[in-house]
């Protein structure tokens, strides 16, 4: 009987499923024809907006077709009919996968062969992104809904919850820091977590309400889990970086590095071509020399997060605060072969104001327990500088072009699955080798599945902008605009190897000393 | 075919830790309820509004859960009623939703292959004889309407049980006889289970009643009993009347007019009667009992069980 219920669902529903897939398709269609460089502003934000239309769309159709046969109450006609209530639960679910996720998968399976994409390449994005939404939306909703018997129901309940998930928000001590993963590589663990604790607990009101009909008890242990599944987002920094070691894809690849501060490096020049942070009103950065040593050739390292503690030299505890680069704190570096002077680098160590200003002319104890990835190189590429438009093996299609300024070459790449972790362009000019500074970056997801992210769509995007003249004159790129014909975008594409930690104990440090200095001192 | 054993139902929670505040927290609508419907009986179960009968068929029907007790259905515990015996049951009720996107002929066409015994035939005939039009929504449809598609829902698999929750509240007399007739037409050998608040409604058509106050079962008996046991008894006496000091208790609603002393007999024996009359009143000119209308018979119960007087 579930496809005799699902076809009087569809009966009545047809035109929600219907509204959900021209507003994916509609998506598509504004994503396909902006092509990797949107030129007009209002376009740009479209797709998102009718990505987050669709997921509302989406909410409220599960509620719809759960409603069509609301489990609590008394008056429904079905409680009083053969009605097996495993078929009940099936329909429902049909109705849902091959309806409301349906014409999503196949408006992502479209988008990725539009785009170029192989059709498995395709399929596996556009199945990666409906399995992710199906387990974070959709099986969630259905839970919800089967807790509600109508749709004003639904939608309070849904405010009340939306309520209670800004409450627990400000309770927490710091948006950011309670969250640690947030921003990471390592943020697919808290959203895994997640993922399990709302499956759990959607499965388990699922079979309470459709078989039980224990709405009252449902809805104390859909509080429960949406507690749990709020407290799963704030897991601590170390044990999901254990979980992170433990997935290293080349375990011991990191073993002979060290991380090792180089005081006579000198401190930091401010200069037209570093980027100093000068501080906010929270924290006041300073700027270590180090050198990472023993990075295999063609690899970079980068820190995830790490745990700062001062103290006096006679040991007493100053600050001991976790750090994130999301919060400035960084340490990268890089080895390129035949250019081994990426080692040294600067760490950026951002300190609360109150703290620094209190002992910044004071020696003091620094140590530094770093959590860190290393990165080796897994495909180099190029394409023409100017319109270029290519699919690249294993990073995507890609394409150039120059900004509306006429200062930079812009890159932009779509790729029917995740991205790569971290990634250099330059400019090249192909007759004489000249090149301008390079541009290095990390956006690194450690998922040992595919792209999780499912807003707006299952394509990953990334790129960036490569400087060819400066609009103030101050500063001369060997590859300007006249070259531009004759070079290149070269491009490196790097992929974490293995994850590892280091210490650093500095024993006596004064932190006025380490400011950033401008290049007249 | 039915069996219901000491059922209470409890609705509402006490959060208080003293067992007797708890109790006032929480509203009773079925106390300790027991009755049995033996098969083939048309069985009404009649009450003032909120003496339980709603609560009574939505535990049979496993809509509720009993607090406490048991109820058990074509042999089966009702909290454990599965499709194989839901097969057998038919249900109208006067709060029953139904899917009202759906057109008359849709929602037939919808629930036909749930019934393994749906008689299509039977379907079109009452169809036809409740004048229900087929392309017409659920949700356009009239009260009265809508209870006609009710019982064209609740028929047509022939059901051994079908039970009627106040099938007729809110109907206009013609829809209510077409109605009647309907099931009437159709009841051949199933019980029939009905609610009711009034005793009119089921007058020709029970042949067994049970009566509920405040969620306890005041009394059940065939109404043939019923109908003889309860007499509008008259005494015309030599002087003016007045009560008895001490009436036997199923001596109801006693008046007194002049030498007129009058009262309802709930244990009317033509035997008894007169005497017992003598030995409480002297002076007893003429004893007149005459049976009385179950219309009647319903008032003076839920009278006699509001004041207290009903054994």
């Amino acid at each position: 009987m579930i496809w005799h219920i699902f076809k009087k669902d569809l009966r009545l529903l047809w035109w929600l499923a219907a509204g959900i897939a021209a507003l994916r398709f509609a998506e598509v269609a504004v994503v396909q024809s902006m092509g990797l460089f949107p030129v007009n502003p209002q376009l740009r934000d479209l797709p998102l907006t009718l990505a987050i239309g669709e997921i509302l769309g989406v909410g409220f159709a599960i509620c719809a077709v759960v409603h069509q046969d609301a489990i609590p109450g008394v008056r429904q006609d079905w409680l009083t009919r053969p009605i097996r209530r495993r078929d009940l639960l099936l329909a429902k679910f049909l109705f849902i996968v091959l309806l409301i996720q349906g014409p999503i998968f196949l408006g992502d399976l479209i988008q990725g062969v539009a785009a170029g994409f192989p059709i498995g390449a395709s399929l596996a994005a556009a199945a990666s992104r409906s399995i992710m939404l199906l387990l974070i939306v959709d099986i969630p909703f259905f839970a919800f809904a089967s807790l509600t018997r109508n749709l004003l129901e639904a939608v309070m309940a849904g405010v009340l919850g939306f309520f209670l998930f800004a409450i627990f928000n400000v309770l927490l001590p710091d948006r950011f820091s309670s969250r640690p993963t947030w921003g990471t590589g390592e943020e697919w663990i808290a959203v895994t977590a997640l993922a399990f604790m709302m499956c759990l607990g959607a499965a388990i009101l699922l079979r309470l309400q459709f078989f039980r009909r224990r709405t009252r008890l449902a809805r104390y242990l859909a509080g429960l889990f949406a507690v749990l599944s709020l407290c799963s987002t704030v897991m601590p920094w170390q044990p999901a970086f254990a979980v992170q070691r433990s997935l290293s894809p080349a375990p011991g690849s990191a073993a002979a590095i060290g991380v090792d501060f180089t005081p006579g490096a000198g401190k930091i020049r401010r200069d037209a071509g570093f980027p100093i942070l000068s501080g906010n009103e929270s924290s006041a950065f300073i700027y270590l020399p180090m050198r990472v040593s023993g990075l295999p050739d063609d690899s970079s390292l980068q820190s995830d997060g790490a745990q700062i503690q001062l103290s006096e030299a006679g040991g007493r505890a100053i600050a001991a605060r976790p750090a994130f680069p999301w919060a400035g704190f960084r340490l990268s570096a890089r080895r390129i072969h035949a250019n081994p002077a990426g080692q040294d680098t600067y760490q950026t160590i951002p300190i609360p104001v109150d703290v620094y200003s209190r002992i910044k002319d004071r020696p003091v104890r620094l140590e530094i327990d770093y959590s860190l990835t290393l990165f080796t190189l897994a495909s180099s590429h190029a394409l023409p500088a100017v319109n270029g438009n290519e699919h690249l093996a294993g990073v995507g299609w890609c394409g150039t072009k120059i900004n509306a300024a006429e200062t930079a070459v812009q890159v932009s790449c779509e790729q029917a699955g995740r991205g790569p972790d971290c990634m250099t362009l330059v400019l090249e000019h192909v007759p004489t080798g000249l090149r301008n500074p390079e541009r290095y970056g990390c956006d690194a997801d450690y998922a040992p599945y595919r792209d999780w992210i499912f807003i707006p769509d299952g394509l990953a995007r990334f790129g960036g902008n490569l400087a060819f003249r400066d609009i103030n004159g101050l500063a001369k790129y060997p590859v300007n605009g006249s070259k531009l014909g004759e070079s290149r975008v070269v491009m490196q594409i790097f992929r974490a190897t293995d994850h590892f930690t280091r210490k650093l104990v500095i024993p006596e440090i004064r932190l006025s000393d380490w400011q950033a200095a401008s290049t007249e001192e | 075919m039915i069996e219901v054993d000491n059922l209470w139902k409890k609705f509402g929670r006490g959060f208080s830790l003293r067992a007797q505040r708890h109790e006032q927290a929480a509203r009773f609508a079925l106390r300790g309820l027991s009755f049995a419907v033996p098969q083939g009986a048309a069985y009404a179960l009649i009450g003032a509004n909120g003496a339980g009968k709603t609560t009574t068929i939505k535990v049979l029907m496993n809509i509720l859960d009993p607090s406490r007790g048991s109820a058990r259905v074509l042999g089966v515990d009702s909290r454990r009623l599965s499709p194989a015996e839901l097969c057998r049951i038919g249900y109208v009720s006067e709060n029953q939703d139904m899917p009202e996107r759906l057109t008359v002929g849709e929602y037939l066409d919808y629930l036909r292959p749930f019934y393994p015994k749906w008689d299509r035939e039977l379907e079109m005939e009452i169809r036809r004889q409740l004048r229900l039009p087929p392309e017409r929504r659920l949700g356009d449809l009239s009260h009265g309407m809508r209870m006609k598609m009710a019982l064209a829902c609740a028929l047509p698999f022939r059901p051994e049980l079908l039970i009627l929750d106040e099938p007729f509240s809110g109907l206009d007399p013609l829809v209510r006889d077409e109605f009647m007739e309907e099931l009437l037409r159709q009841a051949g050998e199933m019980t029939v289970l009905i609610s009711s608040h009034e005793l009119g409604e089921i007058d020709g058509v029970a042949t067994h009643v049970a009566f509920l106050d405040e969620g306890k079962l005041l009394f059940q008996e065939s109404m043939a009993d019923l109908t003889g046991r309860f007499r509008e008894v008259r005494i015309v006496t030599e002087r003016e009347a007045s009560p008895p000091g001490q009436p036997p208790n199923h001596w109801l609603d006693l008046k007194a007019t002049g030498n007129v002393l009058m009262f309802v007999d709930s244990r009317f024996s033509d035997d008894a009667l007169g005497e017992r009359v003598h030995s409480l009143m002297g002076g007893v000119r003429r004893i007149d009992a005459q049976p009385m209308p179950l219309r009647s018979i319903f008032t003076t119960l839920a009278r006699a069980a509001r004041d207290g007087g009903l054994q």
